[in-house]
């Protein structure tokens, strides 16, 4: 889940949240800032990485998790 | 969430002195790498504590546009994505569509690239690596839609189009996530804002019944969002009673079997 105006980490940066199927917080990513208010974000469960958009608008920002 | 932001206080110094110095910048417009942290849960109350630093490789389109969608492949190391910037004051569009390393984070090829008033827009990857890519074509100002596949998307190529129940008169709104199974979820509306859901074989350009939502709960209005429960062939709807009203009534939830 994503928090374009994160509720921990710097103002105004944004927050990715990964959630266990019970819905219980795994962990938490800082540090980027997504573009757009809703922006669109994609996984590869088998590699356990994905990408989000931002920082810029063309551009998409990779994570593992 | 309370306790989520709470954490906020013990953990705000450590970040700063762990995320600072641990990447090279090459510059706000076209960073290549951004430091990231990972916070998890710790200790009795759960707090956020810093637990290792990944770097976060920057993609950028090849031709500068912004993105309109993008997936990974879940069996491979492929993505794709859809680019468009406007060029000209007149409304010139340079528009792609490119593929992507996913471990690289490196464009692998333009597939396709215009200068004119079209678009591309990635829909997403389903089934086994199959791209569903909308194309925007304006011809006499008007918008001529049309949806071409990639079969797979490491073909890097077109390779065939995807032809939705009267195509004239329908809009995409999602793709359910799906990479496992073969018939997607997809709902839609006709130009009256009516909604549809039907399942799709994308790689083969086949579909199922189509099924006509009450407008009352599923007009784009109400953000539906889409989910598909792969194993039962169920398609999950969820839905705001009150047009996503802050503070407002829960989701409801709707199922729709797409074999019926």
């Amino acid at each position: 889940m994503v928090q374009v105006n994160g509720s921990i980490g710097p103002s105004g940066d944004s927050v990715i949240d990964i959630f266990d199927e019970s819905g219980n917080l795994v962990e938490s990513i800082i540090g980027f800032k997504a573009f757009s208010v809703t922006p669109g974000i994609a996984i590869n469960p088998t590699k356990r990485l994905g990408f989000i958009m931002g920082p810029t608008p063309d551009a998409l920002t990779q994570f593992t998790y | 969430m309370l306790k989520h932001v709470a954490s906020v206080v013990f953990v705000s110094a450590t970040l700063v002195a762990l995320v600072t110095p641990a990447f090279a910048f090459s510059g706000p417009r076209f960073q290549s790498v951004i430091p990231l942290a990972v916070m998890q849960p710790a200790g009795f109350r759960g707090q956020l504590v810093a637990r290792r630093l990944i770097a976060g490789k920057v993609l950028h389109t090849a031709d500068g546009g912004q993105v309109f969608g993008f997936d990974l492949n879940h069996r491979g190391n492929d993505g794709v994505l859809g680019s468009a910037k406007t060029v000209t004051a007149q409304g010139q569009v340079i528009a792609s569509v490119e593929t992507f390393d996913q471990t690289t984070a490196k464009i692998t090829k333009v597939v396709v690239s215009t200068n004119t008033t079209d678009d591309f827009v990635v829909e997403g990857i389903v089934d086994n690596d199959v791209g569903l890519i909308l194309h925007d074509h304006v011809v006499n100002n008007r918008d001529v839609r049309s949806f071409r596949s990639m079969n797979p998307v490491t073909s890097n190529a077109f390779t065939g189009f995807w032809i939705p129940p009267n195509p004239n008169n329908f809009l995409i709104q999602q793709l359910a996530e799906n990479e496992s199974i073969r018939t997607t979820a997809v709902l839609g509306y006709d130009l009256s804002d009516t909604p549809l859901l039907f399942g799709s074989d994308v790689a083969a350009n086949t579909h199922g019944s189509v099924f006509h939502l009450d407008p009352n709960h599923f007009s784009s209005g109400d953000g539906p969002q889409l989910a598909q429960d792969t194993v039962h062939n169920l398609a999950i709807l969820a839905t705001s009673p009150d047009a996503g009203a802050v503070g407002g009534e829960e989701p409801l939830i709707a199922t729709v079997n797409l074999q019926s």
